[in-house]
């Protein structure tokens, strides 16, 4: 099966907006059945959905880097310019779907959905996950941080940034 | 002055409130619901050797048991009616040699303005929701979604190091994984804030019930009556975002440690917050005092004391100023001793908005030594052609991990550094907490603090530090209930002024089995918790034991049965 292939050499400049909604889109549409617990049934008692007209649309992370398909085909959007292009070779870090999911901090595009008892529910449909990240040091002894953005992740992955302030090390 | 308990009586404290709190609530049950497929995950049939108290023999096994184990804790703590289910699985995450992804975790959905709901308008997270509501208000989904690597510990992935399975904390170069799984689950339960910290957003235009008990200190608002943009500058505002939560509050001098402080004597005045130590002798009272001089080993950079230092006759009987680099911290401070120091500082060559604590151990180092940031350090070294003379110490009126106040200090570096900000406290939290940004190796399976921020967000009815409404026109010591008691026994007593009090448990002898509180309290109602043992942690004998609790001129007493 084809799939789009953004080329490296031109990348295709969008709108951030456009862009954050289509990567959100993209992420959930890609994410399929490994993204943790989507919503399979309607909330109980569901009346109506609202969505929240003053909702702004966040930041997005440094880089966020999504699969493309199932065949490790990765593409990025960058936060400054909204375009979306192909990650670098050390950006190129094949998260799963659901981890890239799990690393969005955007609800604007989710529903808050009233029950007949007057509750308002929103499904984070996996999204706004705290993430554990371990990074061995020199001495091989494995540091344990939490991160919950792309960035961060993708610093801890780069063997140059030096272990974070929270980490207790020895030199 | 007040007084405090000593650290070790604070931390007992807290450890025995936790316990009372435990053995009290009604327990939650919390369900890990196994969402892995045959001979994967968590049924994963390699052969395994039961470690460290986990029975299981298959990898499988031992990865159910640590959750089981984890979801126990959290379950006896946590009161609910309704089931907290948690869809767990292990699954390959990113990974590589030296980095991986081991494990997210989060809640499913929020709830706001459901029945029983204490503020409108506020996101919950489902499990706390379904609690307050007194019934599951999504029963299609789960409360919790959860996801571990599989991979952890083979080819590729963390390969020198490995998931640890044991519950007793004993991990070496592994990866606790009830730690991570316990720190998860509390983010799952409501350990987290759903604001957009880049923009300052709410999420879907409405405040969470935990960014109502953040306070930023340069406004003085809480988080839903800031705008956006002061919500995103109070996220990097470094030590000005703070907890104000009053069960938190109050426990928080029964659990954290006196605050190592730089104080600055000469030219300026001043006080610096620094990291300690995991070498060497810790400070003390009333610390060190000295004059600061810089250390040159001769070998460039000069002053990062990798070898031994050539201006031994200035750094002799004073305090060394090193820059960290290059070698490792007790390199440093080795050679500062040898060349007479009587103290070492540590300037970052790293820009941080929080003194780390310094790793390493070096049993023949003994002078005290600290680390302090790089802005820090880059003042120190301007006044050092001034005469620069510092006090190293602990600061009793001060605790590590909470401001002037006593309000707990959440994780908001500036500039943004890896780490999750706002949903963790500040690692300058001393003893080291569960729900820092970083999970490090010396922490047991208490949850600490946590339990105390679930009580302020309403998980638990308000117990802790909360004044009664109209207090006492005496002093009043409660019967300990349980009483007999087998285990541990809650002992309340009301204070009708703020003061000093002291209670502690004697024999028929009168002789002192163990003091339990001796601290400057608030008027109100004070709960504390005796398990049986004295002050040297050894279980006493089956008896008659009396509480005393003395307050100014007042005491009072009551007898304790202890039955095993």
């Amino acid at each position: 099966m084809s799939r789009p292939r953004p080329s490296p050499l031109v990348p295709r400049r969008v709108p951030l907006a456009s862009a954050a909604v289509a990567v959100t889109g993209l992420a959930l549409l890609l994410a399929g059945v490994a993204v943790a617990e989507p919503s399979k049934t309607p909330p109980r008692d569901a009346v109506a959905s609202l969505t929240n007209p003053s909702a702004t649309l966040p930041a997005p992370a440094p880089l966020l880097l999504l699969p493309l398909g199932t065949s490790g085909m990765m593409v990025a959007i960058e936060p400054e310019t909204g375009a979306l292009v192909m990650p670098t070779r050390e950006q190129m870090l094949r998260l799963t779907a659901a981890e890239a999911t799990g690393l969005l901090r955007t609800s604007a595009d989710l529903a808050q959905t009233r029950l007949a008892d007057g509750t308002v529910m929103m499904d984070l449909q996996g999204r706004f996950m705290e993430f554990e990240v371990a990074r061995i040091d020199a001495r091989g002894r494995p540091h344990v941080i939490s991160v919950n953005d792309l960035g961060a992740l993708l610093r801890l992955f780069d063997p140059a940034t030096p272990l974070p302030a929270p980490c207790v090390e020895e030199e | 002055m007040a007084t405090r308990p000593s650290v070790q009586l604070r931390r007992l404290l807290a450890a025995l409130a936790l316990a009372c709190l435990a053995v009290t609530a009604q327990a939650a049950t919390i369900t890990i619901v196994n969402n892995d497929g045959p001979t994967e995950g968590f049924n994963d049939p390699t052969p395994a050797a039961p470690v460290g108290g986990n029975p299981g023999t298959t990898i499988g096994q031992q990865r159910i048991n640590v959750f089981l184990y984890a979801a126990g804790i959290w379950g006896s703590i946590l009161p609910s009616d309704v089931e907290i289910r948690v869809n767990a699985q292990f699954n390959p995450l990113t990974c590589t040699a030296n980095s991986g992804v081991l494990g997210s975790c989060g809640a499913t959905s929020l709830f706001r303005d459901f029945p029983n709901a204490p503020f409108a308008a506020t996101w919950y997270t489902k499990a706390e929701a379904d609690k307050l509501a007194g019934y599951d208000l999504n029963p299609a989904s789960a409360d919790i979604n959860a996801q571990f690597n599989s991979n952890v510990g083979t080819t590729g992935c963390l390969e020198t190091s490995g998931w640890y399975y044991g519950y007793d904390n004993n991990e070496g170069t592994k990866i606790d994984l009830l730690a991570v799984v316990l720190h998860e689950l509390s983010h799952g339960l409501g350990f987290i804030c759903f604001v957009n910290l880049s923009t300052g957003a709410l999420n879907g235009g409405y405040p969470d019930i935990y960014s109502r008990f953040l306070l930023d200190a340069v406004t003085g608002l809480h988080w839903n009556e800031e705008s956006n943009a002061q919500r995103a500058a109070s996220a990097i505002s470094g030590y000005n975002t703070l907890w104000d939560g009053a069960a938190t509050k109050f426990m928080a001098p029964l659990t954290l440690n006196d605050r190592p402080v730089l104080t600055l004597n000469t030219p300026v005045a001043g006080s610096m917050n620094v990291g300690t130590a995991s070498f060497g002798p810790p400070l003390a009272y009333p610390g060190i005092t000295g004059d600061v001089v810089l250390a040159d080993d001769g070998a460039a950079p000069t002053s990062d004391a990798c070898t031994a230092l050539v201006n031994g006759g200035q750094v002799a009987g004073r305090i060394a100023l090193v820059d960290r680099g290059t070698c490792a911290f007790t390199i440093k401070v080795k050679n500062a001793q040898n060349a007479g120091a009587i103290a070492v500082i540590v300037a970052d060559n790293v820009a941080s908005s929080v003194p780390s604590g310094m790793g390493g151990s070096d049993p023949t180092i003994t002078i005290p030594s600290v680390r302090v940031t790089k802005l820090d350090g880059d003042t120190l070294k301007a006044r050092l052609a001034r005469g620069l003379n510092v006090t190293l110490r602990l600061d009793p009126a001060l605790l590590a991990g909470a401001d002037n106040l006593g309000r707990m200090l959440m994780y908001a570096p500036n500039p943004i550094e890896t780490g999750s900000s706002i949903s963790h406290w500040d690692p300058m939290a001393s003893p080291n907490l569960s729900m820092e940004p970083a999970i490090n190796s010396d922490l047991t399976t208490s949850v600490d603090l946590t339990r105390y921020l679930f009580e302020d967000i309403g998980w638990l009815p308000r117990t802790t530090g909360v004044p009664v409404a109209s207090p006492p026109s005496a002093m009043l010591l409660r019967a300990n209930t349980p009483n007999p008691f087998a285990h541990s026994t809650a002992i309340r007593f009301e204070l009708p002024r703020e003061g000093d009090a002291e209670l502690a448990v004697y024999d028929v002898s009168g002789r002192l089995v163990k003091r339990l509180v001796r601290s400057h309290l608030p008027a109100g109602s004070h709960v504390t918790v005796w398990d049986g043992t004295d002050a040297a942690g050894q279980r006493v004998p089956s008896g008659a034991y009396f509480s005393r609790l003395k307050v100014g001129e007042d005491t009072g007493s009551r007898c304790i049965v202890m039955v095993r």
